[in-house]
């Protein structure tokens, strides 16, 4: 049932979100082509495609976001929940597939976005003109350093923590406006301002979560840095990211337990 | 077991007064019940407790001997008294979501079901008028094979000829045990196919009995004996 819920996920957001990806792409197609003609760069033309495209950025981000909160809250606890909450499907079912298409949907949307602006800076003389060679010369230089004086395990961990880090919240994110919507349609009226009061009672709890932690991590710190200091220090860094990252995963595993009880308990559609 | 659905001491309240008090009901596998009563009685909110859209304020209402959940889902059909599928889904989208969801979904049927009715498989929600949406609703919970259907005022909003298309609809398709459950208050059109009737009035049950020896015992109607009992 599972995968069947994914399908349906997935073809009925992607309706919105393939069509704004293909807008975005062409749009900065269309951009390079200016950029890259001469003589067109000084034109008022330049700076409205430019301001579009931002304008086009920006909206991809606010879409995603915005359809992502109303596809839960019209398709399980608006008029289609009639549907979705009568299909032979457990709810915890319901909110993993909105949860996993939402989250690919950041992805792609961040994917997309980089892809769009790739395609338009290439676009620009100068630009291209860039000998990427000296960069390229400059990272092995780095890499080097870094495996000479033992650090570069450690370097790109936090790379790969940082990269974990931002697909957690953006899960967290989700869960969490997930959360407060099923916390929200509890009242019998004022649901959209319950569920908005939620969200915040929500933020708050995490942010003194968040910072009972880093008061125990921070101002506590009595790690002596020896000789070997740069390295202590990357060490220190990872740890402290991985606990940051479980505490994450800790919260986004309170908030589906909390969203798939409540449709599953307390469910009352209007 | 022969009972489909059982309702001990079920309550709902929305915060207010009890919109359902105290409901016990027992209906049995194989009969059209009609669930009659005026606007307000408690008849879409007990349809919708049988569903587990709400939950009880108290009590406990059972399907097949399960309290709602993924299983008795499956064996339920259920018709809401609301436009509720997604408009921008052409009527194969639909066939193709209900036979993916529900095993007992008959394809073919609602395609025949379809056709008589001058729909066709690419004619977008969107585009149908509020009565073909309706009877869209109709033969896609009607092309179950379902234990139990659960059919919240489904002749409400449609014209007379509709109803009698749509009477027919139901008496014509429902699996041999299956029980049908016809919420509404137009009960003149309906009377002649009920085998046993429930009258709610303010959440409660007034009245629940067998149509004909109700017929019999009143010596009139269901529809007569329904304006006495209801007259405001």
């Amino acid at each position: 049932m599972l995968s069947k819920l994914f399908k349906y996920e997935f073809s009925a957001t992607g309706r919105v979100f393939l069509p704004m990806y293909a807008v975005l792409l062409v749009m900065s197609l269309i951009a390079r082509i200016f950029y890259s003609v001469e003589g067109l760069q000084s034109d008022i033309l330049f700076a409205l495609i430019t301001m579009l495209l931002v304008m086009l950025f920006t909206a991809v981000w606010v879409v995603t976001f915005v359809i992502i909160i109303k596809r839960f809250w019209d398709n399980l606890l608006g008029r289609q929940g009639y549907l979705m909450h009568v299909l032979p499907v457990n709810p915890w079912e319901h909110v993993l597939a909105k949860m996993v298409t939402s989250g690919v949907w950041c992805v792609a949307g961040a994917v997309v976005s980089a892809l769009a602006f790739a395609l338009m800076l290439f676009g620009i003389p100068e630009l291209a003109e860039i000998d990427f060679s000296e960069f390229f010369g400059w990272l092995r230089e780095a890499v080097d350093a870094l495996r000479e004086h033992n650090m570069y395990g450690q370097s790109i961990l936090i790379i790969v923590q940082t990269v974990l880090h931002s697909f957690v919240s953006c899960f967290e994110f989700v869960l969490t406006a997930y959360a407060a919507m099923c916390i929200g349609q509890l009242a019998n009226r004022h649901r959209v301002w319950a569920s908005i009061g939620a969200y915040f009672g929500i933020c708050i709890v995490r942010s003194l979560l968040t910072s009972l932690f880093s008061e125990h991590r921070f101002f506590n710190v009595n790690v002596t840095f020896p000789a070997n200091m740069p390295g202590e220090v990357l060490r220190w860094i990872n740890e402290s990211l991985a606990l940051s990252l479980l505490l994450s995963l800790i919260i986004c595993a309170a908030l589906f337990f909390v969203s798939s009880t409540l449709l599953k308990k307390k469910l009352n559609l209007q | 077991m022969n009972e489909i659905l059982i309702c001990r001491g079920l309550a709902k309240s929305y915060g207010g007064p009890r919109a359902l008090d105290a409901i016990d009901l027992t209906l049995e596998r194989g009969r059209i019940v009609g669930l009659l009563g005026p606007n307000g009685s408690g008849k879409t909110t007990l349809i919708k407790l049988a569903n587990g859209l709400l939950t009880p304020t108290a009590g406990e209402i059972l399907i097949d001997g399960d309290a709602p959940g993924a299983v008795t889902k499956s064996k339920v059909s259920y018709l809401p008294d609301a436009d509720y599928l997604p408009d921008y889904m052409n009527l194969r989208d639909l066939m193709y979501m209900f036979r993916d969801f529900y095993e007992d979904f008959d394809a073919d049927k609602a395609k025949e079901m379809f056709t008589s009715l001058g729909l066709g498989p690419t004619d977008r929600l969107k585009s149908l008028s509020k009565g073909n949406r309706e009877k869209t609703q109709l033969v896609l919970t009607m092309s179950r094979r379902a234990q139990l259907y659960l059919l919240d005022e489904p002749i409400g909003g449609v014209d007379p000829a509709a109803r009698d298309y749509i009477l027919r609809t139901i008496i014509g398709n429902y699996s041999e045990n299956g029980t049908v459950l016809i919420s509404t208050h137009l009960i003149a059109d309906i009377e002649s196919v009920l085998d046993e009737v429930v009258f709610l009035k303010n959440g409660k049950i007034m009245l629940h009995s067998n149509a004909d020896e109700l017929r019999e015992r009143e010596g009139k109607s269901v529809d007569a004996l329904f304006r006495e009992v209801f007259a405001c």
